[in-house]
């Protein structure tokens, strides 16, 4: 057996480890990058089956506002979703400031409640909330996919901001309330200055969150004008008279694309996060 | 400052209440009233289209037992979480331990990976179902070309291959995600305990089995509890790829109360396949409760 040197073996080890990371990278990449490079290939060299166009087109794209409509959907998916990261962040930021700063006993029972909500799968609560929706005509409407959207994001949030407020030292609140701020005002003008960075963070998650569902639109939405971007690109797939790959590819980049931009600028604080989240 | 365990309305407990009064609210109101309501649908012969429906005791759980879409869907549903639970916890740890090394560029590979998990379950079953496409998928046509089988097959559409396409998406989608958990566990471990292996001449193998699993040990048992809950009670991927086809050799529990509840308008009984979920759930989530309790 050939004996190898310290550094040969060492250059080795690397280089093989570069290999496996690059065979992951296209495991996982080649659907969506073959999917991105697909929709701007023109019809006639997909025919003749080129790997790598050498002519690009926009074509399906412009098709898609022009014939599609898909504006439509694309405002419904920017409406909900701005309104779901709104919301959480009031609300999730509120409640862990308050569970945070509380020495009550009744905190143990919320912080268990708002896991056992975080856990429980979303279709359970979409296929329960379709009777209470009727009753209360939120059937087929924005709003009501907005609150079934808070009912992921808001349990989500809260327990991820919860360690982030405790984090924050006690002696900033009694500082204030020395000073005569009332707990309204300590929270917003002393609490949330220290603590927008995460808040931020959160609220672009719980965008993104919304912005991808599918689950709760396929069971609270009923027509096409209402769909959000997700359920009209399952449209494509199944309903319309269309090609679903002529459609389907453009509208599965549109809606990936603001994903993969934020969550590589996010990407740091996200293993972070995660790190804590333990 | 006095502790007062008895007295329930104390003043600590009040402000709490305001600060918090929001949140109880959602959760009682979206998420605790309606599960409280299916529980209660399920012992009634609600239809869809009905108002409460008239209490029927336990017979919707009777006929779900003696029926055998139930058995199937609990079948397929077990088969579904187990075998990609497994596969993918385990390849996500390696995966995890192969993203912490020292490497220049390692970032970019770091984001590259989580890639899947970002694009919209939609998105991920779109190109599965485009990749595997009979007359052009690009997945179709290599596996032809390296004779992995003779015809291109729609692997969502054939009884053989169905599940094994649905584990494979789920895979694809969610290995990252938990591979990035692992990571995140792995970059926490304290440099030194690395240094101490290295000084004790422990190799690669040794390290990972010495220095890092016992560190990624809490970190398993939680991804694979919330990983097994979640690919229990998944929907969309299979709904939006098989739809529980063909002949329902993907139908899992999830897609059968969805099809008896909405498809053929039974609300009673497609309440009573989630109720029977829910108490699977429970039951898997004490005994978690019991092991890891707490540290969540």
């Amino acid at each position: 057996m050939i004996k190898l040197g310290y550094a040969t073996r060492k250059k080795l080890k690397t280089i093989s480890l570069y290999l496996l990371l690059v065979g992951l990278s296209i495991v996982v990449l080649l659907p969506i990058v073959s999917a991105l490079l697909t929709s701007i290939t023109p019809n006639e060299q997909l025919v003749e089956g080129v790997l790598i166009p050498t002519q690009i087109t926009f074509n399906r794209f412009i098709e898609l506002f022009t014939y599609s409509h898909i504006e439509i959907n694309l405002v419904n998916s920017l409406l909900v979703a701005s309104a779901v990261s709104l919301l959480t962040v009031t609300i999730s930021s509120t409640s862990a400031y308050g569970l945070s700063r509380s020495r009550s006993r009744a905190t143990t029972w919320i912080r268990n409640a708002i896991f056992s909500a975080y856990v429980v799968p979303r279709v359970m609560v979409a296929f329960s909330l379709v009777r209470v929706f009727a009753d209360f005509h939120l059937i087929n409407t924005l709003h009501g996919v907005v609150l079934a959207h808070l009912t992921t994001t808001v349990p989500f949030a809260t327990l991820i901001l919860w360690p982030f407020f405790d984090a924050i030292p006690k002696s900033l609140d009694e500082a204030a309330r020395i000073d005569g701020a009332s707990r309204i005002r300590t929270f917003f003008s002393i609490i949330m200055p220290v603590a927008l960075p995460g808040v931020v963070s959160l609220a672009i998650f719980a965008f993104l969150l919304s912005w991808a569902d599918w689950t709760f639109c396929f069971f609270l939405l009923r027509s096409r004008h209402m769909y959000t971007m997700s359920l009209r690109i399952s449209d494509f797939m199944i309903a319309e008279w269309v090609s679903p790959w002529d459609r389907g590819l453009p509208a599965a980049t549109l809606i990936s694309l603001p994903l993969i931009v934020v969550f590589a600028f996010l990407q740091n604080r996200l293993i972070k996060g995660m790190g804590t989240l333990r | 400052m006095q502790k007062s365990p008895r007295l329930f309305f104390s003043k600590e407990i009040k402000s709490l209440i305001i600060w918090v009064a929001p949140l109880l609210f959602l959760l009682a109101v979206v998420v605790i009233y309606p599960l409280v309501r299916t529980v209660y649908l399920s012992f009634t012969d609600a239809t869809l289209t009905g108002g409460w429906g008239s209490w029927i005791g336990l017979s919707n759980y009777l006929s779900l037992l003696k029926s055998s879409y139930f058995w199937n869907a609990l079948y397929n549903s077990v088969i579904y979480t187990g075998v990609s639970v497994f596969l993918h916890v385990t390849v996500a740890m390696v995966v995890g331990v192969l993203l912490a090394q020292e490497l220049r560029g390692i970032h970019i590979f770091r984001t590259f990976v989580l890639v899947p998990y970002m694009v919209p379950t939609v998105v991920s079953a779109f190109l599965f179902k485009w990749l595997f496409d009979v007359s052009h998928g690009a997945y179709n046509l290599l596996l032809v070309a390296l004779g992995v089988w003779p015809d291109p097959i729609p692997v969502f559409g054939t009884i053989n291959t169905a599940m094994a396409a649905v584990i494979l998406l789920s895979f694809w989608r969610y290995m990252p995600f938990t591979s990035i958990l692992v990571l995140a566990r792995v970059l926490a471990v304290p440099k030194a305990y690395y240094e101490m292996a290295t000084v004790d001449g422990l190799s690669s193998l040794q390290t990972f089995r010495y220095v890092t699993f016992p560190q990624l040990k809490g970190v398993l048992a939680t991804v694979l509890f919330l990983r097994a809950i979640w690919m229990f009670g998944m929907f969309d991927l299979i709904q939006l790829t098989t739809g529980g086809g063909p002949i329902r050799v993907t139908e899992t529990l999830p897609l059968l109360g969805n099809r008896i509840g909405f498809g053929e308008f039974d609300l009673g009984l497609g309440s009573a396949i989630f109720v029977i979920m829910l108490i699977i759930l429970i039951i898997c989530y004490g005994i978690y409760w019991k092991f890891f309790g707490g540290r969540t």
